[in-house]
């Protein structure tokens, strides 16, 4: 276990998630394969922590969930992004960059 | 928003399913990574292993997936509410009593809610009933009750008045109108029971009609009023099933056509609480049967609007001013405007109980909310002694790391599902309790309906949630004090203290109660003993109606009247079992003309004295009724319209009238008739017993009163040992001998003058009635939870009796220890009682007869019927700690 990965931001896991179901639907092991894949192994996603927050997200009606057959005909849980969590990775995206930047330049700054 | 209470709905209802989907949803997860790290070579197990720690603890996981779920407060409560419901299952015998003695509580509370509020406190249903006010006469010294303007001068003051926006009046028709003629024909147009109203009142109201048209003021235009009725929502539905088509139709008041030109909306009854009738007529079509009278003159029980921009205090000063004028105006006699015009808040209606049933009432609510807090204590006693026995579960429960709150809400809980178990009950209890409270006031009472509404929901639920919040805050303060090292301590150790405290509290409150019981006790007493100026032992009263059919043919109809009663009269000796009989034309308590006023013959109206009642009676009437004649000579059938104008006075009415000087042989005005004086009878009482002795005149049957119309009613007075029933019953078999101008009278049933003068202080009689009761009730709640808190105490301290007795102490002293223990508990609550109990003894010395609010014997009768039932409490419980066995309490602790 490398010590160079990095814990996630607060609140950020679910910007990740929305982001990740944005692309198509996802059950909740392939979305966590998904999340490493693309961080390249930067990111260290507690996977006990990933359904906690695929259920917050549920409940709030930003994705929801459906049983449907996996690939090896399994039955698996997908989540899909609804219309209003698809505003919300947008919002929550565009406030994210605007956070990064800001603390970017200060840290230049400094 | 909604997805998010969709989900909570789900997480509650459908708890199992989302378990299994969560199961699945990790389970799967698990798969895929041992699939993963398999490929990637690992051994199964150390697959296995490594995507367990990946994942982390599976149940950690759900935790948490569940806090994510937004129902934890929810699924605690549930856990609670399950487990208090177990505790109360494990305790049936606290638990039923404690539902019993709180249903009894909600129920009685409940009751009286729902009888003030349906028969005072519901608001009208109608637009303008924040504005409405209601206009009365406030007698002045002079006396009587409380009436209600002319209708004279209700028709000027509504030209002149401008704080009152408009005036209206809706009155209630003399008796044949408002019930329903029977006489109509099978065939013709039905006949209704009918209340009047002017014009304007259902503009004043702001009621429209459901369909048609309400009254208009054109409809009382002076000589050009309409003969036209607006039926009652519930008219219309049982008589016409709703059909627009009804309108046009015809229907009979007092066998007059009125025709039907609309239909209220439902829930409007009129403004008089419970008043039942079919339809409204203009009150000028009808004005005879629909205004009252008072002194020779109409009167009209008015409302009016307020202004919009005024207030009600100006509105009444304005009133009281045009009071004044009309008053100084001179066109009014002076008898008809006097006292002074009140106006007062209406917004609720006509209140379907009087004054005194009103007071009553309230009485009643002050007492039953005694009776609830009493009931609260007791079940806090209960569920106190239930959680001392609990204290080693609670002890353990901290220990294990309940927090104070949980604890807390444990126990209110339990209180609470108790409190609201008994509510149910209450309100089964309470629409029974309605009906006899309704009954219990007695006469007068308009027939309100009590249905479970919302307000009395409202009710009944405060009610329920104060009481388990406020039976729980004892137990539940023990509970918090219950500390975890205790575990192993002795029990025994800690004595029961908020036990006794409570049934101290019980003691003290229920002492005022009973003081409150003795209070009224001593009234109806002193009621009781008033002397009447009369021997009212033994006197049927029977009360007739002159028969219009056989009447209408004489010419003379009062002459034809009273010489049929004074033949009836003679013909009534000869019944066996009459001992003696007399006719007047009213009863000798409660009858007689009133309004009139008397003065001496030649002084001006202006010294005229008001008098109670006037009474034409027959020659016997003194004899029969042992009213002595002070002075001069009693009447004689020689007493006629042909002889001199005669008349008696009450003994203090002469002296007011003539001081010191000999009143026989002087004259006097009464009304428009001059007599002479010929005798003087003892005082009396007329009416009430609570007054001093009416001023009385009486005039022979003989002689007409000059200006009073004539003799409506004759009552006949009987001495006799057979019920009124009887006497009844002979006097109607000895009218219907012949053509009679006299027949029973519709409206007044058969009685005795001692029913009559009950009657007139039945009110006290309730009120007495009612505290007896409650306090009746209170005393058991205390005898019950005394009962249970001593034995309770007693049979905590067995071990410490039998070591006692094993050292030698004798059952004497265990006996003495004991009472001592009771002693203090009653003693501390009658001490600290006795202020509340001087605090509602002042309070209710005003609806007392009599009664001093600071009486010792009063207070002193409280505390011995205290002592008493305390006596009966504890008895038990001591006789059981006189025979504790040493050897068996030793061994068994």
């Amino acid at each position: 276990m490398s010590d160079e990965r990095i814990g996630l931001p607060q609140g950020t896991l679910d910007l990740l998630i929305l982001k990740v179901l944005s692309l198509e639907p996802q059950h909740g092991w392939a979305i966590s394969e998904r999340l490493q894949q693309i961080s390249t192994g930067v990111l260290r996603v507690q996977q006990g922590s990933l359904y906690p927050a695929l259920h917050r997200l549920e409940r709030r009606g930003w994705i929801k969930a459906e049983w449907a057959a996996s690939d090896n005909n399994r039955q698996a849980k997908y989540y899909e992004l609804t219309r209003g969590g698809r505003g919300r990775l947008e919002s929550d995206t565009a406030s994210w960059r605007t956070l990064s930047n800001t603390i970017g330049s200060i840290l230049d700054l400094a | 928003m909604l997805s998010d209470l969709k989900f909570r709905l789900r997480a509650i209802f459908r708890r199992a399913e989302m378990e299994r989907d969560l199961a699945a949803e990790l389970e799967l997860h698990r798969e895929r990574e041992v699939a993963k790290l398999t490929a990637r070579g690992l051994t199964p197990g150390q697959a296995q292993r490594q995507a367990r720690l990946a994942l982390g603890g599976a149940e950690q996981v759900k935790e948490a997936a569940r806090d994510t779920w937004g129902v934890r407060a929810i699924e605690s409560m549930m856990r609670d509410l399950r487990h208090a419901f177990r505790v109360l299952r494990k305790h049936p015998a606290v638990t039923a009593s404690g539902i019993v003695i709180l249903s009894i509580s909600t129920g009685a509370s409940t009751a009286v809610f729902t009888v003030l509020d349906s028969t005072v406190f519901k608001p009208l249903p109608v637009a303008n009933a924040e504005r409405l006010v209601r206009l009365t006469v406030v007698p002045d010294a002079t006396g009587g009750g409380r009436r209600y303007p002319p209708y004279a001068a209700f028709e000027r003051l509504r030209g002149l008045t401008h704080g009152l926006e408009q005036l209206a009046a809706e009155s209630r028709p003399t008796m044949p109108a408002a019930a329903a003629a029977q006489r109509a024909a099978p065939a013709g147009p039905p006949g209704v029971r009918a209340m009047c109203a002017t014009g304007n009142f259902f503009d004043v109201l702001g009621v429209h009609a459901r369909v048609g048209r309400t009254l208009q003021p054109f409809d009382e235009s002076p000589g050009a009023y309409h003969d036209v009725a607006v039926g009652t929502y519930t008219f219309w539905r049982d008589r016409f099933q709703l059909e627009p088509t009804a309108i046009g139709s015809t229907v009979l008041v007092r066998s007059r056509p009125f025709t039907l030109v609309g239909f209220l909306p439902d829930g409007f009854k009129g403004i008089r609480k419970g008043a039942a009738f079919d339809v409204y007529v203009p009150t000028a079509a009808m004005t005879d049967a629909c205004l009252g009278t008072w002194g020779g003159s109409s009167t009209v029980e008015a409302i009016g609007l307020l202004a919009r921009d005024t207030s009600q205090p100006a509105a009444s000063a304005e009133l009281a001013q045009l009071w004044n004028v009309l008053k100084e105006s001179g066109d009014y006699s002076p008898g008809t405007i006097s006292g002074q015009l009140a106006i007062s808040n209406a917004s609720r209606g006509i209140a379907a109980v009087n004054d005194n049933q009103e007071t009553s009432l309230y009485l009643l609510a002050w007492a039953v909310a005694l009776i609830v807090l009493l009931g609260c204590l007791n079940a806090s006693c209960l569920l106190a002694v239930q959680g001392v026995a609990r204290r080693n579960e609670i002890a353990l429960r901290r220990a294990l790391g309940a927090t104070a709150s949980a604890v807390l809400r444990q126990t209110m809980l339990e209180s609470c599902l108790l409190t609201a178990a008994g509510g149910a009950g209450g309100l089964a209890l309470a629409m029974l309790g309605g009906q006899a409270i309704l009954a219990w006031l007695g006469q007068g009472v308009r027939p309100v309906e009590l249905a479970v509404d919302a307000r009395v929901l409202g009710f009944s639920l405060a009610v329920v949630l104060i009481s388990g919040l406020v039976s729980g805050v004892i137990p539940a303060l023990d509970a918090l004090r219950t500390r975890h090292l205790q575990i192993h301590r002795d029990e025994q150790l800690r004595p029961f203290r908020s036990g006794k405290v409570l049934i101290g509290v019980e003691v003290a409150l229920s002492l005022t109660l009973l003081a409150g019981a003795v209070m009224f006790l001593r009234g109806v007493g002193n009621l009781r003993s008033v002397p009447l100026g009369f021997d009212a032992r033994d006197v049927a009263v029977i009360t007739l109606w002159p028969n219009f059919d056989n009447l209408l043919a004489n010419s003379d109809q009062e002459g034809y009247v009273t010489s049929e009663a004074s033949r009836l009269r003679d013909r009534l000796l000869h019944v066996p079992g009459f001992e003696q009989a007399t006719v007047g034309t009213g009863r000798t308590f409660t009858g007689g003309l009133r309004g009139e006023t008397v003065r001496r013959a030649g002084v001006t109206s202006d010294e005229s004295v008001a008098i109670d009642a006037v009474q034409r009676v027959d020659d016997r009437y003194f004899d029969v009724l042992q009213i002595p004649l002070v002075a001069g000579r009693g009447f004689s059938t020689r007493d006629d319209d042909g002889s001199e104008r005669v008349v008696i006075l009450s003994h203090s009415l002469a002296k007011r009238l003539f001081g010191q000087a000999n009143p026989l042989g002087q004259s006097v005005s009464v009304g428009a008739t001059t007599a002479s004086v010929v005798g003087v009878a003892g005082d009396i009482q007329s009416r009430s017993v609570k007054v001093p002795p009416a001023s009385m005149i009486y005039l022979p049957l003989w002689q007409r009163l000059a200006g009073r119309g004539w003799v409506d009613q004759t009552n006949v007075q009987v001495r006799t040992r057979q019920s009124p029933a009887q006497v009844s019953a002979a006097i109607e078999g000895e009218i219907s001998a012949g053509h009679s101008a006299l027949q029973p009278s519709p409206f007044a049933d058969p009685t005795t003058l001692e029913a009559m003068i009950g009657a007139s202080y039945a009110d006290d009689t309730l009120r007495l009635n009612a505290m007896s009761l409650l306090a009746s009730i209170a005393l058991v709640l205390v005898v019950v939870g005394l009962y249970g808190v001593m034995a309770y105490a007693v049979a905590r301290r067995v071990r410490e009796i039998g070591l006692r007795m094993a050292i030698g102490a004798t059952p004497k002293r265990i006996a003495i220890l004991v009472v001592k223990e009771c002693a203090t508990v009653v003693g501390i609550g009658i001490l600290a009682g006795i202020p509340g109990a001087v605090v509602v003894m002042r309070a209710i010395a005003s609806y007392t007869f009599e009664v001093s609010p600071i009486d010792p014997a009063t207070l002193g009768g409280a505390i011995v019927g205290m002592l008493l039932a305390a006596g009966v409490a504890v008895a038990r419980p001591i006789w059981r700690s006189t025979h504790v066995d040493p050897v068996e309490a030793l061994r068994a602790h």
